[in-house]
């Protein structure tokens, strides 16, 4: 039968290429009136429905009504930001510090990681590196403190006004605006400063005084500071730094003649009750004053 | 014309895809599986997906990427119906063969010619009635399809023989 001459020989027909020998031959077989009713009966098939601008339409709906979802890669300088962002976070827990203060009237025990306790006097601050601290045990300190160190190696205080390094011992470290008071109460501490180049050792009972430049060694006789105990003491002192110290303790400011602030100090104030502390200091003095009635103010006057 | 620069991301770009390929794509579906809604549904996800991989596909590679999306999603998904094609119920033009016998028996004939075509082999149907439904010769078929040209022949014979030997028995 012609349509067994080969496997693809009716799909040639169909598609018109045959040649004219083939056709001719096709027309003669005894399969061709059968074929020529398929190809008429295909005539009358229809290709499906195809509504293309609605199946558009649901297509281009599918699309809107998905969740967006956006991968944002990074790029080269969003992982620069991230490195340097993560760097700047490490080295500012590595290098950032611990900070301890009080203010006006307020005192407050500290206990460093290595045992030592500081006692901060009013209005004082003092800070410690958070990590690693024991390696290099320096501290920072503004203001007064009382310092019980536990014993070994290099523990510093670092003032304004100089360093102070001890072994095991008990300290006072008192800083001002223009002064700077060492008590050693145990042990030996040793005192240097750079801008002048003064150093000194001190033992138990020793002191030492920064006013302005001089440095001035002296003896005292307490077991602790006298701050500890709730009173402030003054030796020869100028009246000036001891309103400043009222100043600390009671967080009161002075109304007075520049002139008035003349002769030193020498005696104690107490810490909690205001009235007395102005009278042990104003009236040995020989100065009138004032509390106003909010209790924030002092007015000073000549007797 | 080359269209290598030209991005399917642009909507006037995916319209034409759209246009060239919907039809003969939902059509190959159909001619498959036997059932419109879902032969619909299947162009539906391939464009979606198409659009959502805009950047990634070539224009010259669309078409090939719709066809492999769909099919895999059909191979998964679909249940398998018959094929039904709709046959002319208008007159024949030949007058003298009006008769209601001719009629009748033109009918029947259709009848037994569509349920012939509803029992080829799928791979047979899907050439045959892409070839003969939406004019796509072998060539255009085999790239579609992503097989030789010959084999799509082959097929098409095949398909032939079977019917013309249903023809017969009618």
């Amino acid at each position: 039968m012609f349509e067994d001459k080969d496997d693809t020989i009716m799909a040639r027909w169909l598609a018109g290429k045959l040649t004219e020998k083939e056709r001719a031959e096709f027309e003669a077989s005894s399969e061709y009136e059968a074929y020529q009713a398929l190809t008429r009966g295909l005539e009358a098939f229809e290709k499906p429905d195809f509504d293309k601008e609605a199946l558009r339409e649901k297509v281009w709906q599918g699309i809107h009504r998905q969740k967006p979802s956006k991968t944002i890669r990074l790029r080269p300088l969003y992982y620069a930001i991230g490195i340097a962002a993560s760097l700047l976070v490490f080295f500012g827990l590595f290098f950032s510090k611990v900070t301890y203060s009080t203010t006006i009237g307020e005192k407050s025990e500290v206990v460093l990681p290595d045992g030592t306790h500081v006692v901060l006097n009013a209005q004082s601050t003092l800070r410690r590196q958070r990590f690693f601290w024991k390696k290099n045990k320096d501290v920072d300190l503004t203001g007064e403190g009382f310092f019980t160190v536990t014993k070994g190696k290099g523990f510093t205080v670092v003032t304004k006004s100089g360093t102070v390094s001890v072994l095991g011992t008990e300290f006072n470290v008192k800083t001002r605006a223009n002064s700077f008071e060492l008590h050693c109460y145990e042990g030996q501490v040793r005192y240097e400063n750079d801008v002048e180049q003064q150093r000194s050792y001190l033992n138990a009972g020793d002191a030492v005084q920064l006013k302005g430049n001089i440095l001035l060694e002296f003896r005292h006789s307490d077991q602790e500071p006298p701050w500890q105990t709730g009173i402030s003491r003054f030796s020869n002192a100028e009246l000036l730094a001891v309103m400043n110290e009222l100043h600390y303790q009671y967080g009161i400011s002075f109304s007075y003649a520049p002139s008035l602030l003349k002769g030193h100090f020498t005696g104690t104030f107490i810490h909690d009750d205001l009235q007395l502390a102005l009278k042990s200091v104003f009236v040995p003095m020989g100065i009138e004053y004032e509390l106003s009635e909010d209790q924030k103010t002092v007015t000073l006057n000549a007797r | 014309m080359s269209q290598s620069d030209t991005s399917i991301c642009e909507k006037r770009v995916f319209d034409k895809l759209f246009d060239l390929n919907a039809e003969s794509l939902r059509n190959y579906l159909y001619y498959q599986c036997g059932d419109m809604q879902q032969a619909e549904d299947l162009v539906q996800e391939a464009f979606i997906k198409l659009w959502n991989n805009c950047k990634k596909v070539l224009f010259e590679k669309a078409r090939g990427f719709l066809f492999a999306v769909a099919k895999n999603a059909f191979y998964n998904e679909v249940e398998h119906q018959k094929v039904v094609l709709k046959y002319a119920k208008r007159p024949q033009k030949r007058a003298d063969k009006e008769t209601p016998e001719f009629q009748l028996e033109e009918k029947e004939f259709l009848h037994h010619l569509q349920s012939a075509i509803a029992n080829l082999p799928e791979g047979q149907r899907e050439v045959f009635l892409l070839n003969r439904m939406d004019q796509m010769t072998y060539k255009e078929i085999a790239e579609f399809l992503g097989v030789s040209q010959k084999a799509i022949e082959k097929r098409m014979h095949k398909a032939l023989v079977k019917l013309r030997k249903t023809v017969k028995n009618i």
